[in-house]
């Protein structure tokens, strides 16, 4: 049995598709916690979020939401879930007043008022009929629809595609506020790595499908850099944490185990240029020769 | 919310999103009647011609699709984003199925009572031979009705790949003319002169019988669309 302390639990789910295969995948996001999800584009980020809101039944595994399965009542598990998708659609003949209407009828906590109170906040006209907005804007409407009612956990694939900074900024508050609630999760699909350092504690890579590895937010901050450096020493690629090595005055290293390079350059007397965090996608490309190479052996 | 409770709430939605195909297909239906109402005069005739069978496959053809929308590829994009849409909200797929076969109902009995009133109105053939008794040959004519029409929301559900829409939509067109053949040619059965002796023979019976066979076409495809709509199979 799963445990209801988790938000959400994976265990082996796996998805079949003509062209590809996702999973198998095993995951687990606590409660209290943001968990974003790094990948690709075609990584599988959209299918696992469908899988997750049961829209794909997984062909082998069982997806736990609070420790309960679809299959036990997928109703009242999708009336404690926030989604957002990766595409507003089927609903653009409403405007925000008629989409308030029809969503209250299925979700018993929706608040009418902090719909209308996040439209303002998102600047959205609720007159205009959906289909009529601009993507950015529908995107607006869909993320004010996920925080307008109490729910445990939000999914969220890409909410900020297609947003302004400022609107980026007006979500990434908005789940900070969603949080202090306390008892609630995230999972968010993101590219940005600013996103993740505001508002997420685990990050989480995938990539064609399979899931690379599911990481402390601080300590892959803290641990991933890339450190330029006077001169390369000798057997740069042997160091500690050493993925990646780039010749030329200065050098480039790349490590996973910042502390023990840094110590290592130290003691071959190499003077440190400059040390910086990677972004999430080199990240991402450095984790996968990594797998691959795993795989050979 | 029961199934019932939330079909009717997506009823009210497809109304109010599809008002226009609503009122276009009760104009089409008319105007389809029209046309069979004029057809029908060759029953007044003697001689067996052609287009005696012509009018059988004519209504062979029609009667099925009294319940169903207007096509179009514009329609059918929107439906099926409909579909994946309510597949992400707390919607039962009992209430979801029912919606739609309540759509198809409901569009079956209006889009019908035009039709069989115009034909009716049209066709001295029909109140000579049937009078008051026209009542049950136009219920049987809706069992017939509710058994393929309900045919619909299984087929909305394969809208998102056009190979598979105009498959399905050619295989149930070839079905209907090898249906209307096989009664002509094989059986020596003239369709629409068999279900008014029916009508005015066995009219109850008759029409209990077909709306019982109706309903038990539309449990059958409302089945099928519950498993489709519970796969991935509408992504």
């Amino acid at each position: 049995m799963s445990t209801d302390t988790h938000a959400l639990e994976l265990r082996g789910v796996t998805k079949f598709f003509e062209s590809f295969e996702l999973g198998p995948i095993d995951l687990e996001l606590e409660r209290g916690y943001v968990m974003a999800l790094v990948g690709s584009n075609g990584s599988g980020k959209s299918t696992l979020f469908r899988l997750l809101m049961n829209q794909y039944p997984p062909d082998k595994g069982e997806v736990f939401v609070r420790g309960r399965r679809y299959r036990d009542g997928e109703v009242k598990i999708r009336q404690r879930i926030g989604f957002v998708p990766d595409a507003a659609i089927g609903h653009d003949e409403m405007n925000a007043i008629q989409l308030n209407d029809f969503l209250s009828h299925w979700y018993p906590t929706w608040d009418r008022q902090c719909f209308y109170d996040l439209l303002t906040r998102f600047e959205i006209d609720p007159k205009k009929r959906i289909g009529n907005l601009s993507r950015g804007m529908q995107r607006r409407v869909m993320i004010a629809c996920a925080f307008a009612f109490d729910s445990d956990l939000l999914l969220l694939d890409e909410p900020t595609a297609n947003l302004d900074p400022f609107a980026v900024r007006a979500v990434l508050d908005e789940i900070s506020a969603y949080m202090d609630g306390g008892d609630r999760a995230v999972l968010i699909a993101t590219h940005s790595m600013d996103e993740v350092r505001r508002i997420a504690d685990y990050v989480a890579f995938l990539h064609r499908g399979q899931l690379l590895g599911v990481f402390e937010k601080d300590a892959l901050l803290d641990s991933w850099k890339e450190i330029w450096v006077e001169r390369l020493p000798e057997g740069a690629e042997e160091l500690p944490g050493v993925v990646a090595v780039e010749p030329g005055v200065p050098g480039r290293l790349v490590t996973k185990e910042c502390r023990a390079t840094e110590q290592s350059l130290l003691r071959e007397l190499v003077p440190i240029l400059k040390v910086q965090t990677l972004e999430l996608d080199e990240i991402l490309a450095y984790l996968m020769p990594k797998r691959r190479r795993e795989g050979r052996r | 919310m029961s199934a019932w409770n939330e079909a009717l709430v997506l009823l009210g939605k497809d109304m109010r999103r599809h008002w226009f195909n609503w009122v276009l297909t009760l104009v089409l239906f008319t105007f389809i009647a029209l046309n069979a109402g004029s057809l029908m005069e060759i029953l007044e005739g003697e001689v067996r011609t052609f287009p005696f069978f012509l009018l059988d496959f004519y209504f062979m053809m029609i009667t099925p699709v009294i319940g169903c929308p207007w096509y179009s590829g514009k329609f059918t994009q929107s439906t099926i984003q409909q579909l994946r849409f309510l597949r992400s909200l707390p919607v039962s797929v009992d209430g979801l199925v029912l919606s739609r076969m309540l759509l198809v109902f409901l569009r079956a009995v209006l889009n019908g009572s035009i039709f069989y009133l115009v034909i009716y109105l049209m066709s001295d053939v029909m109140q000579a031979e049937l009078g008051g008794r026209y009542i049950w040959y136009v219920l049987i004519g809706t069992g017939y009705t509710l058994f393929f029409s309900s045919w619909y929301p299984y087929w909305e559900t394969l809208a998102h790949r056009p190979l598979s829409i105009w498959l399905s939509s050619v295989i149930f067109l070839a079905g209907f003319a090898v249906l209307a053949m096989l009664f002509w040619w094989v059986l020596d059965v003239q369709v629409i002169e068999t279900v008014i002796r029916i009508a005015r023979e066995h009219g109850p019976l008759a029409s209990v019988i077909s709306l019982a066979l109706g309903l038990l076409g539309s449990w059958f495809w409302a089945w099928l669309t519950k498993k489709r709509l519970m796969s991935d199979q509408i992504y």
